[in-house]
């Protein structure tokens, strides 16, 4: 056989493996579906991403609240808006960091900062990694929310210092349609639920774009800076909490300065908060001592020589009651 | 001598007849079928007038039951005294089952239309507090108590989420905009 004719009898056999091999690997990717993780993962890229709108219901404290919801994405930043469908109406806008609400009947206008928030609907961390070790991700079914096909994703918690909570992932877009956190009994303590929601055709983005998307910029760390000068310090934490926000600031009518420590485990945030009795008016009650329970909210107070500390969090009593009294004084309140 | 009968299946209807006179009365009702039918067409009456709803008891209901007690096994220990046979005995068990089964009906459909009157109730009434203890709060976890809402713990729950913002909050502090967390 001439030779150029064994070359080209090579390069056909070459090009019949490439062939196959890029069938086989269609195939193995579609026998390899995603990961409960890389769903969750591809859903913060997607809330990043994506402008979208709907009807979305809240139901918290016992209380439902339909609400008409904007995401809008322009150029590098993103808004969420949230329309109130019953009284009192309002409007409530995110931009970045702050959280604005405007009130139609009174006019009054309520300018927030929350730097550790980033969606009404759900906060999910862009880096699952860390996480692992508090949570096991999983696909538990595929259910239909507002007539759109989804994911149901499970975060179980590896120990019981954190709730249960379920995430429905469209399909299509990867965008949250429902979340449920659920207590350590199985009952539901908070929801979350679209029902219609339209995605804006012309800015809508594919899921290569999505897998493309530059990380979220991560929270502000300014608050965290001030945690050395907080009253008091924290002996121990359950696994996988963290300290994300510090603030020293008055946040009752009396003006008088409370300390602020927010702590979160990526899903689940506890608050502690320490004020001084010394400037207080003697008309204020101070909390009663001990475990109590506000919806999906647990908290606890307890005197620590002048001054008062409550602990509070969408986690179970066992974890508000570990942190309260891991509680220590480091100097008294100025 | 019928109206007074009449009056006194009335009466057993409402609970309003004596006992002795509910013995006489289903001693009557026993022996005489008219009756029968009467006491339980007046309590179909009665039970659609006070409840808008009815369901029927068999007529034999009370005949099953005697029949059914006089199936009863004879227990074949050695007794000192010979058991008396006593019909009386039949009739005021019968009686009794029928008047438990007239009574406990009748509670068990106010139970029911009270209880979902009391559901209706809980979930259309009113709040006055901003923000209401929810029953799943208690489900939660039985030893934790309900939390009095102070003002100064709703300025907690505002500052440590913005749930406050997605759940119908009309009254709550404007301090926000003094927070500054350090941010110069």
């Amino acid at each position: 056989m001439p030779k150029w004719r064994r070359t080209e009898k090579n390069n056909v056999l070459q090009l019949f493996f490439l062939v196959m091999l890029a069938a086989m690997s269609a195939v193995c990717a579609q026998e390899n579906p995603l990961t409960a993780k890389q769903i969750l993962e591809k859903m913060a890229k997607a809330m990043e991403v994506s402008s979208y709108q709907g009807t979305v219901v809240f139901l918290k404290n016992d209380k439902l609240e339909a609400m008409k919801y904007f995401h809008t994405v322009q150029k590098d930043s993103q808004q969420e808006r949230l329309v109130s469908l019953n009284s009192p109406l309002r409007e409530i806008i995110r931009n970045s960091d702050e959280v604005k609400c405007s009130f139609k009947m009174t006019q009054q206008v309520i300018v927030d900062h929350r730097p550790y928030e980033h969606s009404f609907i759900v906060d999910v961390p862009k880096n699952l990694d860390e996480l692992e070790t508090s949570y096991r991700f999983e696909i538990v079914g595929e259910e239909d929310v507002a007539m759109m096909p989804a994911y149901v994703v499970a975060i179980q918690p590896k120990d019981e210092f954190r709730y249960v909570r379920k995430i429905w992932i469209s399909k299509q877009q990867y965008l949250p349609l429902k979340a449920v956190v659920y207590d350590l009994s199985g009952v539901v303590l908070e929801q979350v639920v679209f029902t219609e929601m339209q995605i804006n055709r012309q800015e809508a983005v594919t899921s290569a774009e999505i897998a493309k998307a530059t990380p979220a910029a991560q929270p502000a760390k300014d608050g965290l800076d001030m945690q050395n000068q907080a009253a008091f310090e924290l002996s121990a934490l359950p696994q996988g909490f963290k300290k994300v926000f510090f603030a020293r600031k008055p946040i009752h009518k009396s003006g008088l300065p409370v300390d602020h420590l927010l702590l979160s485990d990526g899903f689940a945030s506890v608050s502690v908060y320490l004020e001084s009795d010394k400037d207080k008016d003697s008309s204020d009650s101070p909390l009663p001592e001990g475990i109590h329970a506000v919806g999906a909210i647990n908290s606890m107070s307890r005197r620590l020589a002048d001054s008062q500390l409550t602990v509070l969090g969408e986690v179970p009593a066992s974890t508000v009651k570990l942190i309260a009294e891991s509680v220590k004084l480091r100097q008294p309140l100025q | 001598m019928r109206d007074e009968v009449n009056q006194n299946i009335s009466r057993l209807l409402d609970d309003d007849l004596g006992y002795d006179e509910t013995l006489i009365l289903l001693n009557k009702i026993q022996t005489d079928e008219a009756l029968k039918y009467k006491m339980l067409r007046y309590q179909a009456i009665s039970q659609v007038l006070k409840n808008e709803e009815y369901f029927q008891i068999r007529p034999d209901f009370s005949a099953k039951i005697a029949q059914q007690i006089e199936l009863e096994p004879t227990y074949l220990l050695p007794q000192r005294k010979q058991p008396r046979t006593n019909t009386k005995i039949y009739f005021a068990a019968a009686a009794s089952a029928l008047i438990a089964a007239v009574l406990v009906g009748q509670q068990l459909r106010n139970r029911v239309f009270t209880d979902s009157n009391n559901q209706v109730t809980a979930a259309t009434s009113p709040t006055n507090t901003s923000l209401p203890v929810t029953l799943a709060g208690n489900r939660n976890n039985n030893q934790n108590t309900r939390h009095p809402l102070t003002a100064q713990f709703n300025d907690y729950l505002q500052a440590h989420n913005s749930s406050v913002y997605t759940n119908g909050e009309a009254n709550f502090h404007p301090y926000a905009k003094m927070a500054a967390y350090g941010k110069e």
